[in-house]
Parts: structure tokens; sequence; C-alpha cells
């Protein structure tokens, strides 16, 4: 039977991502069974959105500097 | 040097998100400003009229990848045992002795709406959590997370095992997730 701790680190390595059936069998049985991995999972699949957006938000170019009287300079 | 005027443009509007994106993988920030020179100055050869017909930030952000990975390789590649980033196991922290979670530290799922996902404050919390990841922990991490390399590159170019890498991933993708929410979703009424 998987362990919480093994669960979470093939969760979080990406190891359980890339595995066979009845590894992916183990773990979703493991998920079943104990609610503080459920959680975990559903805020790790959270994560993933969370980081994609910050990784777009870190390369939007600046904004264009404002202007004394407040509008921002043209293009 | 002449550069034309859409290239000089193109340059300062992207120097700076260039800039910081460099800085989550190399420091200081001097070295990070020398691979985003290096980028805009790739691109300086490059006809305008093909420039234009391609995605600019895909384009700049993908030479701008490889001028970091070659930073990284060069400056990290004889450096050998990754095992000391995991010295302070969280681990021990999060766990018993017979694997499972210790009382009261397992996170519960987080509930807070979307749009409040969207905010300045909240992605000022991401980068807080981000840059609190141990150096070696976050190298291996921001190389696959927003370089997006695959595993055997991130091995390749740091030099570590999968073995080491998967503790890396493993080790950032939790004390992140923590981070988030004992300082956000814990505090943030639904």
């Amino acid at each position: 039977m998987m362990r919480c701790k093994e669960y979470i680190f093939k969760l979080t390595s990406g190891q359980l991502a890339e595995a066979d059936w009845p590894e992916r069998f183990w773990a979703a049985q493991h998920r079943l069974i104990c609610r503080h991995c459920r959680a975990f999972s559903a805020n790790d699949a959270r994560l993933s959105e969370i980081l994609n957006r910050y990784q777009a938000r870190l390369t939007q170019p600046d904004e264009p500097p404002l202007r004394p009287d407040g509008s921002s300079a043209p293009p | 040097m002449n550069l034309s005027p859409s290239v000089a443009q193109w340059a300062r509007e992207w120097r700076g998100p260039m800039l910081r994106f460099a800085m989550l993988h190399i420091q200081p920030r001097e070295e990070a400003e020398d691979a985003v020179q290096d980028a805009l100055a790739a691109i300086l050869g490059t006809d305008p009229a093909t420039l234009a017909q391609t995605d600019l930030k895909r384009y700049l952000f993908g030479i701008l990848k490889h001028k970091i990975t070659d930073r990284l390789r060069g400056k990290y590649r004889p450096e050998v045992g990754y095992s000391e980033a995991f010295a302070d196991d969280l681990d021990n922290v999060l766990f018993n002795a017979r694997g499972h979670w210790v009382d009261g530290v397992a996170p519960s799922s987080w509930r807070t709406p979307e749009d409040q996902l969207h905010t300045d404050q909240f992605f000022a919390v991401v980068d807080i959590c981000v840059q609190k990841l141990p150096p070696k922990t976050a190298r291996v991490f921001s190389m696959k997370e927003f370089l997006e390399c695959e595993a055997d590159e991130v091995c390749a170019t740091l030099g570590l095992s999968r073995a080491d890498y998967w503790q890396c991933m493993s080790r950032a993708r939790k004390q992140i997730q923590l981070c988030l929410h004992q300082n956000w979703f814990e505090g943030v009424t639904p």
C-alpha cells in the first residue's frame, strides 16, 4: 500500500505523470482513501495553473511610462 | 552601431521583462543583464522583415532561454552533489516515521474564488514564495517550469542525477504550495 510520503513525492517530482498504469492505479487508490493527499493533489494542479500565469506576467512587456499629465506616451 | 528604429523599440519594450525572467535563473543581476544583452544582440543580425513575420515574444524568449542555459551550463556543470540542497529535509516536518501526514500540517483544499488569483497582490505573494526556494532547488525548478526545459536537459545542464532532479522538483512544489497556503489561502476569506 502506498503511503502519503511516497504518493506526494511521486506527484510533486513529476514521476506520477510519467508512470505506467499499475502505479497510477495505486496512486488513485491512495487518493481515494486519503483526504489530505486528495486536497494536496487538487492544490498541486491549481499550482501549475498559477505558475503558468506567473510566468506569463513576468514576460509581459512593461507599461509605457506616464507623461507628466498622467496620460501614457504613444507607442 | 545603427539600430533600425523597430529593433531599438523592441529592445526598449522587452528589456525589462527579459531581465526579470533572466534574474529568476541567474544571479547576480549584472550577469542576468549580460544574458539579456547577448539575446538582444543576437536579434540585431536578423532581417527585420523576418522578425515582423514571427511571434516576437516567443522568438526573443527562445533566444534568451539558450543564452541562460549556456551560462548555467558553464557556471554549474562542474558542481556535483545536490544532496546538501536537502539538508533541511522538509519531509521530516510533513510526515511521521510511518510516512503519513503529521497531524495539522497537511494543507486543506484551496477554495479562493478564481478572480482573486489574478491580482497584483496575489502574484506578489507567489513571487515571494518562488524567491524563498533554496538556490539549488530554485535553479532546477525554474529551468523546468519557466525555461520549459525537459528533465534530461536540466540534468545535463546542471550535472545532476535523475534522483536529485526528482528531489529538487518535489521539494520546490511542496514548499511553494505550503508557502502559498500559509501566506494567501489560509488568510483569504472565500
